[in-house]
């Protein structure tokens, strides 16, 4: 089902290479993705209902979840789980026929006790495949103020929502609030192919449940998959998702060709930016193929696109290059670095980091690309953070996307 | 010429760098240009006829040599001559009393490191000073070296003794200090002023 319409082509940074001799270059790939008709979606809420969240967090917890459920459609499914000590399912999963009735029961939610989310997190896969049928779109939002408590390691968080974005389709948005830790719920949202919104303002807690769903409900192809498929010898080192936010994109592969899983390609969004490095071998033909991409969502070829490279012995022709396309990889890749080292506390890899946006900025390539300097700045800033709410603050302002949440 | 990003010497010349794809500074590609490349270079030197006479056994050595083709003794350098070892057992001797190591000088330890900025171009400082040895880091901003252990400070100076560690990639490039006690270097050491402070070691060293 590709619910609207894809434009997606390929952009090498340099098309000429020197004959005979071994090469690196950066590619992007570009997807114009627009909507045509509201995709069928199925939203399951995972609210914290600790004891921190008492009083003011809860009241606009309960109207952010309200609000959440006024935005879906008739065709779209619900359900609402709560979780403290135990975990509650509130709402099983239901098409939203009834919005009166399914906001009534939200008021019941009570807060007390600690935060053992994993529980919430198997019982939120559970009532989405319960009902799942293709064509429904299902995502997981979760709401949570503070660090699980169940003892459960970060990293089984993390592949918990690998897991269900990978395997199930299932993306995995986080919103969090006050105390909440960022470790957990920032890269179970990259991994968990959804977004992750940094509330300051409690009551920016229903404009981002409404981001979520207006993201999910926009929805163009589900479960995309960008097959790249090097060849004449070349190979993939790295692949990055730019656009609409810097991370690393995990390379799988099939039958020796590398691939990815992609988020949901959604109008909302509506422009994507990837973008790989290559390895190529010494050549010295003109009109070599090096990379074909594939845009496709399960066994339907959405777009396709081929980059092809003359090998020359003319210095005028190699010394052309698009430097943007080369720096656009290198800015996303220190990005992606610097939100790890940010949050892993490595020391090591924030020296790297903070070493590699000098050496960037002193070699006067991103001189005239005001842009590229000020991510840059901003990455600088995310390895120089003092705490945990500067890191949040920081980290939130590198992406960008979602300024207007408050 | 080497990249400025990731240090891989790439032929003279080159505008791109063949290990990490960035571009090189124009201003490198052109003045590469006007410069001959290295090795004919050495060859250029050598062929003028300048030699280094070796002080231990008078032998004529290209000028471009470090140690003496007859005898094996260091042409240069340090008279109390030492060296880094890998933990392969690879040597790097210290030719001269002003010494920076760096990713360059490593690669051929740990080629898998090649592009790892946690070895910086410029990482360890190695001087010679009073028949002393001393290690400080080349840059404050490098990353993380330990020396036997413990993590060395920005600006400070330590004195390597015969067998230290030096750690500067988190375990992943740990070499020793050697202080060079061969016979042939030895018998250079005995003609030259440095004798006392060698027989001194040498006398440690029996007991």
């Amino acid at each position: 089902m590709v619910n609207g319409h894809i434009d997606m082509f390929t952009k090498v940074n340099r098309s000429y290479l020197e004959a005979e001799k071994s090469a690196k270059v950066f590619v992007t790939a570009h997807i114009d993705v627009k909507g045509t008709a509201p995709a069928r979606t199925l939203t399951c809420f995972l609210i914290d209902t600790s004891g921190s969240m008492t009083g003011r967090p809860l009241h606009y917890a309960k109207e952010a979840v309200k609000s959440g459920i006024d935005s879906l459609g008739p065709n779209d499914f619900v359900s609402v789980i709560s979780f403290n000590n135990k975990c509650k399912v509130v709402i099983p999963t239901t098409q939203v026929s009834n919005k009166l009735s399914l906001m009534r029961a939200i008021d019941s939610l009570n807060s007390g006790g600690s935060t053992k989310m994993y529980k919430a997190l198997e019982a939120a896969g559970n009532e989405i495949t319960r009902v799942y049928q293709p064509g429904i779109i299902p995502q997981i939002v979760v709401l949570t103020d503070g660090a699980p408590t169940d003892k459960i390691p970060v990293s089984q968080y993390i592949d918990a929502a690998s897991h269900f974005f990978l395997n199930g389709g299932i993306t995995f948005s986080a919103v969090g609030i006050s105390n909440y830790h960022d470790e957990y719920i920032i890269p179970m949202s990259n991994l968990g192919g959804g977004f992750w919104y940094h509330i300051v303002n409690i009551e920016g807690i229903s404009n981002a449940f409404k981001d979520s769903i207006k993201k999910i409900s926009s929805c163009v192809v589900h479960r995309p998959i960008l097959w790249f498929n090097p060849k004449n010898g070349a190979s993939i080192d790295e692949i990055y998702m730019v656009e609409p936010f810097s991370k690393a994109l995990p390379m799988q592969s099939s039958g020796g060709t590398p691939f990815c899983a992609l988020p949901n390609l959604t109008a909302d969004v509506g422009k994507y930016l990837f973008t790989a490095k290559l390895t190529l071998p010494p050549g010295t033909e003109e009109g070599v193929e090096i990379l074909d991409t594939k845009l496709v969502e399960g066994s339907t070829l959405i777009s396709d696109d081929t980059i092809m490279v003359d090998y020359t012995s003319d210095r005028t022709l190699i010394m052309d290059e698009d430097a943007p396309t080369r720096l656009i990889h290198r800015v996303t890749q220190i990005q992606s670095l610097a939100e790890e080292a940010a949050l892993t506390g490595n020391q090591e890899l924030t020296r790297i980091v903070q070493e590699d946006i000098k050496t960037l900025i002193e070699d006067g390539d991103v001189d005239n690309i005001e842009d590229f300097k000020q991510k840059l700045t901003q990455a600088d800033n995310v390895t120089r953070v003092e705490n945990t709410e500067e890191r949040k603050e920081q980290i939130s302002e590198m992406r960008g996307y979602q300024k207007n949440m408050e | 010429m080497n990249c400025k990003k990731c240090n891989f010497v790439n032929e003279t010349g080159s505008i791109f760098c063949e290990s990490c794809g960035e571009k090189m500074k124009n201003k490198d590609v052109e003045d590469s240009n006007k410069t001959t490349p290295l090795n004919e270079k050495k060859h250029t030197t050598t062929d003028k006829g300048e030699s280094i006479v070796c002080s231990s056994c008078d032998n004529k050595n290209p000028s471009d040599s470090n140690f003496c083709e007859n005898c094996g003794s260091p042409l240069s350098g340090p008279e109390i001559p030492a060296r880094l070892v890998s933990s392969n057992g690879d040597i790097m001797r210290i030719m001269s009393e002003k010494n920076v190591f760096g990713r360059q000088d490593f690669v051929k330890w740990v080629p898998e490191e090649y592009n790892d900025p946690r070895i910086s171009r410029e990482h360890i400082r190695i001087d010679y000073e009073n028949n002393k040895y001393f290690l400080s880091l080349a840059k404050a901003q490098v990353n993380v070296t330990k020396l036997n252990d413990g993590a060395i400070a920005g600006n400070e100076k330590y004195e390597l003794k015969n067998q230290d560690k030096i750690d500067i990639a988190l375990g992943r490039l740990v070499m020793t200090f050697e202080v060079e006690q061969d016979n042939s270097v030895d018998e250079k050491k005995t003609s030259k002023p440095s004798k006392e402070k060698k027989n001194d070691d040498k006398v440690e060293t029996d007991k």
